[in-house]
């Protein structure tokens, strides 16, 4: 015992000590940026309309914040492109604009009447694009052809979508009416369905019973969401005396777009919960799994199929009890790299949300990170006692990582189809995604998350978890068994194969 | 002492077997050399005896201990130098050495010591802090031998570590390998280098196509020591070598001809040849090497 407890020490006290704290930063990273994302003080939201007249698209955008504030001062850029120019080349047509204090920006871009696409370069406060959380028009758009008398592509009505901080979910209608002319007598209204196709929302209130919900009042107007009991589905439309219905939009209506806010909260930030998490764990996920991979490889495969192993393993030391210290080494350092990230994550959210995570998350969040790494770790074991070359396994157990690791949200919608997605049942869509995911350890953090917070982006309020057979011990199997198994290969290689 | 019972190893996708039925005894005191040609399967064997490798078939007893059931015992009493270099190239000669000494049960202030007490005896006192990837050959032959010292094991088994040495080196190995013997320690040493195993194996193992041919002593290997003829012929025909092949086993090596075995005496075979109006320009006898022996060996099992 002796001897392997001089070898783990020897582990932690390696090169493979230094990778993993290096990578703990890296996360630290992720969970600060996961924080910083829901702080709430870099949302920049975006709503307009645009038409074309006079030989010129004329692009009016309203700039608002986390709770539909207007924002001045936020200047935004346009780059419009590409079209072909006189001398034939393509090119782009920048132009860029102050919000004014109403958070208005109006723009006149003198392009024919065509399709562009518009990238938008945004800065608020000295912060720049990369650093500021873009919503609606602001995350760039499209530029159709637009009739004279029409608005082109951008859409007038907006919910606040990510609203998560504020008590009130509210739409905000921007809209100039045709060619820019204030609006007379345009209105919004809305009508709800019962649906049970949870995934397929009706398109316009055809059939259905509607409701005004308000006149718009000048360019830009905020209604509050209307909130309806038992409704699948709130359709809102935006309607104009001449030109019948111009925009509808419509959410989900057993929940609203954002957070549940306590009544009577006067919240600026929401406090750490779904959002951060998901946020938190779409890097934090990945980077544990080839974390992982990279920990394992250094502290034993790298070492066995390089042949600098061997003059350990001639001394007074059997194969499995040398396999088995390096893969408490690996465990050892994938946890630290798992708990200082998210004690930071913990650290950051108290410091600038005002509040911890919630002590109940923080098992399973760690827990479930460790066992995603841990499968990976385990599977570059085995890998190192398959393959006789260090490239083979650095191949073999990359592309497992990237694809069970990394990609297998991406992947498995590729198995439940987009005909799952929007078809008939979004409940059987939903069911077969969460089944999916459960077979892959990447996913296991996730789905630890969803029970966590009573999953509302998949599991519909988490009754989604009972309907796919999917519950906390089916996850803990699962990683049991990624985790064993390869462990359970390798030992058994270990000591037949050499 | 470690002794090797009908060890087979066969590896995964082969046909045949790396080694197969090899029985060995390596004794205390003895320098048992283990020749044979490439792939012929000893650095297999050597693997086996240390425990890097399992065996198919067969066992390996170290001074008492079953490698195959009792490893981390036996293994005390066993050390190793590699033909190829399996050091970490990152490491430092110094704390490399302080970390297999570890695996003694050493303190980490008393592995410190032994190894650089071990660095010093094979010359590379200078070296300590440099890192492996910067050594020579000779550097990494001597590092080998300190690392196999570490814990000082009784039984030795040695891999090629005399392949590529400068003189100086190879006289540095050659004595330090007679020293350890003269303290008793069982040590199996192969090499291409057949001069050398000739100059210092009480007996060497012949090893062809991963079987054990024979086992000869130095005494076998004079008593099997029969004239071997060198002639070097003007236009030598085919009527000529003819005459050669009946007188004994001939082997061509650039413009000489070596008769091995012959039935007639030099002088005989000399009035022969003139007899047949063939010009000769050198002929004299001399003893078989250990090499000659090995290649007949090779040609009679083949």
């Amino acid at each position: 015992m002796k001897a392997y407890l001089h070898d783990l020490r020897h582990v932690l006290s390696g090169r493979v000590a230094v990778l993993a704290l290096i990578i703990a930063v890296a996360g630290s990273a992720f969970a600060y940026g996961a924080v910083a994302g829901q702080s709430g003080t870099t949302y920049v939201n975006g709503s307009g309309f645009d038409y074309y007249e006079g030989g010129a698209y004329h692009i009016d955008l309203w700039v608002f914040g986390i709770s539909g504030e207007p924002l001045g001062g936020v200047s935004v850029e346009l780059s419009i492109g590409p079209w072909f120019n006189a001398s034939g080349g393509s090119s782009w047509f920048n132009v860029s604009q102050v919000s004014d204090s109403s958070g208005q920006l109006q723009f006149v871009v003198p392009v024919q009447n065509g399709s562009y696409s518009v990238q938008t370069y945004v800065s608020y406060g000295g912060v720049s694009t990369t650093a500021l959380q873009l919503g609606g028009a602001l995350q760039g758009f499209e530029l159709a052809p637009a009739p004279g008398g029409e608005i082109g592509g951008l859409d007038p009505v907006t919910p606040v979508s990510a609203n998560y901080y504020d008590p009130v979910a509210k739409l905000v209608a921007i809209w100039a009416g045709a060619n820019g002319s204030l609006p007379h007598g345009a209105q919004l209204v809305y009508c709800s369905s019962a649906s049970a196709d949870s995934g397929n929302p009706p398109q316009n209130c055809s059939g259905f019973p509607t409701y005004p919900l308000g006149v718009l009042g000048g360019f830009r107007t905020i209604f509050p969401q209307p909130q309806v009991a038992n409704a699948t589905w709130v359709i809102v439309e935006l309607t104009d005396p001449q030109q019948g219905v111009v925009d509808s939009v419509s959410y989900t209506g057993q929940n609203t777009n954002g957070e549940p806010i306590q009544p009577g909260a006067t919240l600026v930030v929401s406090p750490p919960g779904e959002f951060l998490l998901n946020s938190f764990l779409l890097e934090e996920a990945p980077l544990i799994a080839l974390a992982a991979i990279a920990i394992a490889y250094v502290s034993y495969a790298q070492a066995r199929l390089s042949g600098t192993l061997e003059p350990v393993l001639v001394r007074r030391v059997t194969r499995r009890g040398i396999l088995l210290s390096r893969y408490v080494g690996t465990t050892v350092l994938v946890a630290g790299t798992v708990v200082l990230d998210v004690l930071f994550l913990d650290f950051a959210a108290e410091t600038v949300l005002g509040q911890p995570l919630p002590s109940a998350f923080l098992i399973p969040l760690i827990g479930s990170l460790l066992a995603d790494g841990l499968a990976f770790a385990g599977i570059i074991y085995l890998f190192s006692h398959v393959f006789q070359t260090t490239r083979a396994v650095v191949a073999a157990g990359g592309a497992v990582g990237v694809t069970f690791g990394v990609l297998w949200g991406t992947l498995s919608s590729l198995f439940g189809g987009s005909g799952t997605a929007y078809g008939s049942s979004s409940v059987g869509f939903a069911t077969t995604q969460l089944r999916l995911w459960a077979i892959s350890p990447g996913q296991l953090p996730y789905l630890s998350s969803g029970f966590l917070s009573q999953w509302g982006t998949i599991g519909y309020g988490g009754s989604q978890f009972a309907l796919a057979g999917i519950s906390t011990g089916l996850l803990a199997t699962v990683a049991v068994l990624w985790i064993g198994l390869p462990l359970l290969g390798a030992l058994w290689l270990a000591t037949v194969r050499d | 002492m470690i002794t090797l019972r009908d060890v087979t190893k066969r590896f995964p996708g082969r046909s045949l077997p790396a080694i197969e039925d090899i029985d060995l005894e390596i004794r205390d005191g003895e320098l048992l050399g283990l020749v044979g040609l490439n792939g012929a399967g000893k650095t297999t064997t050597i693997r086996i005896a240390v425990g890097l490798s399992v065996p198919t078939r067969g066992s390996v007893i170290v001074d008492d201990f079953d490698l195959s059931h009792d490893k981390v015992r036996a293994s005390q009493y066993i050390g190793w130098a590699p033909e190829l270099f399996p050091f970490d190239p990152l490491a430092k000669a110094l704390d490399l050495l302080t970390f297999y000494a570890g695996f003694s049960g050493l303190e980490r202030k008393f592995g410190r010591a032994q190894a650089h007490e071990l660095l010093a005896r094979v010359g590379l006192e200078s070296a300590e802090s440099q890192r492996i990837r910067t050594f020579s050959l000779g550097m990494r032959r001597r590092f080998a031998i300190a690392a196999m010292m570490m814990g000082d094991p009784h039984n030795l088994l040695m891999d090629e570590v005399l392949s590529g040495l400068d003189p100086r080196g190879l006289n540095f190995i050659r004595n330090w390998i007679l020293e350890q013997k003269h303290l008793n320690k069982a040590i199996l040493l192969s090499s291409h280098l057949l001069s050398e195993i000739e100059a210092m194996a009480d007996r060497v193992a012949l090893i062809h196509e991963g079987n054990l041919l024979r086992i000869v002593t130095r005494d076998d290997l004079a008593r099997a020591a029969a004239p071997l003829i060198r002639l070097k012929i003007r236009q030598i025909d085919t009527d000529g070598l003819r005459f050669l092949q009946g007188l004994g086993s001939v082997r061509e090596e650039r413009d000489t001809i070596l008769l091995a075995n012959p039935t007639l005496a030099l002088p005989d075979i000399v009035s022969e040849l003139v007899r047949r109006g063939y010009k000769i320009d050198e002929a004299r006898a001399e003893n078989q090497s250990l090499e000659a022996y090995f290649l007949q060996a090779i040609d009679a099992d083949s």
